[in-house]
């Protein structure tokens, strides 16, 4: 079973470097210091990736539906709201665990042998509730409805919030431009610091931006009791062992409630469940299947 | 199963609907205006201002 928990965990791995890299390929960019504007990046990204990276080759969702949301010509950003239903219907939080290449940065960092590993945040249960108010208040009311003079509203979460942009974009894009050294103010400061306490956070607690922040994670996780990927327990099989708790690090227990909306499908519950009660959703085994229901909820 | 069937149907109907939101985006103009935004550096994003 070992053997294969790490064969799942390099595989996942394996899996988030590679997306991360064909979808910041645009490696020119990190010569010149300018973002690609080729037609892909009229296209989103499942994770969140800022499209200001000067790897980006696809656009960061969230970044575009406030962008869509902030501007008269395209409220109320049907595009982007359709782009991230579709990816949520089909995956759910299967980006934050595969996809996502701020998820991969906080899982490196959790690899750090430094500080006590824990799970969770004091007050888990009460701060990962906070990911929701961000992506209400920052990613959809201020965008929509605080607006300047002639009737622009501006990124609130991308502006004031979000690490993945300050590492992936502010960052190298101020290091490869003298003007824009030139510019920086208070608010790069700022965004810097987030960018600190999420880094320094993530060695010891694993995923605190996605549990407690991020508000792609909150907009899929609505999708996870429904999407076309997902966990199946069979109570039939289950034994109450607890094992798959006991791995989980997103702070769930999967014999429960398989199918969580804190759950971002790492898989290392399915490896640890000693008498696969716990599997993947087949959906053509479902619907050819006759029997008892599967679900354990 | 009929647990399993529904939340098929919903997820089923979810993909419709989010294809059709995203051809009338498409149609509405949206993606141009993504395109001015995410083909520029988003300077509010990295900090700067």
């Amino acid at each position: 079973m070992d053997k294969k928990k790490k064969k799942n965990r390099h595989l996942r791995l394996i899996v988030q470097a590679i997306w991360t890299a064909v979808t910041n390929g645009y490696l020119y960019g990190f010569v010149t210091g300018k973002i690609y504007t080729g037609k892909s990046k009229d296209f989103c990204v499942p994770g969140l990736n800022c499209y200001s990276c000067p790897g980006a080759l696809g656009s960061c969702p969230i970044g575009s539906l406030q962008a869509g949301l902030s501007s008269p010509a395209s409220r109320p950003a049907f595009y982007c709201f359709g782009i991230l239903i579709f990816f949520g219907s089909l995956f759910g939080r299967f980006v934050c665990g595969w996809l996502c290449p701020f998820g991969l940065v906080q899982d490196l960092l959790y690899k750090i042998p430094i500080f006590k590993k824990k799970k969770n945040l004091p007050g888990h249960g009460v701060l990962r509730w906070i990911k929701y108010i961000v992506l209400a208040l920052f990613v959809i009311l201020l965008p929509l409805m605080a607006l300047n003079a002639t009737g622009i509203g501006k990124p609130w979460f991308c502006e004031y919030i979000c690490p993945s942009g300050t590492l992936f974009g502010g960052i190298p894009l101020v290091s490869l431009n003298e003007s824009l050294r030139d510019i920086i103010g208070i608010r790069f400061l700022w965004k810097v610091a987030l960018l600190l306490i999420v880094v320094v956070t993530s060695i010891g607690y694993y995923r605190p931006f996605c549990k407690y922040v991020c508000p792609l994670g909150a907009f899929y996780s609505i999708f996870n009791p429904v999407a076309l990927y997902r966990y199946k327990l069979d109570k039939d099989k289950c034994t109450n062992c607890g094992a798959c708790e006991k791995v989980c690090r997103m702070g769930i227990k999967p014999d429960v409630t398989p199918n969580s909306a804190e759950c971002i499908r790492c898989g290392e519950c399915l490896n640890a469940c000693q008498t696969s009660a716990l599997t993947k959703y087949n959906i053509l085994q479902e619907l050819t299947k006759e029997g008892k229901n599967g679900d354990g909820k | 199963m009929h647990g399993e069937k529904h939340r098929l149907i919903i997820a089923f109907l979810l993909i419709i609907v989010a294809i059709i939101l995203i051809n009338v985006g498409i149609m509405n103009g949206d993606i141009e205006s993504v395109e001015k935004k995410t083909t520029n550096v988003c300077l509010e994003c990295i900090g700067i201002g």
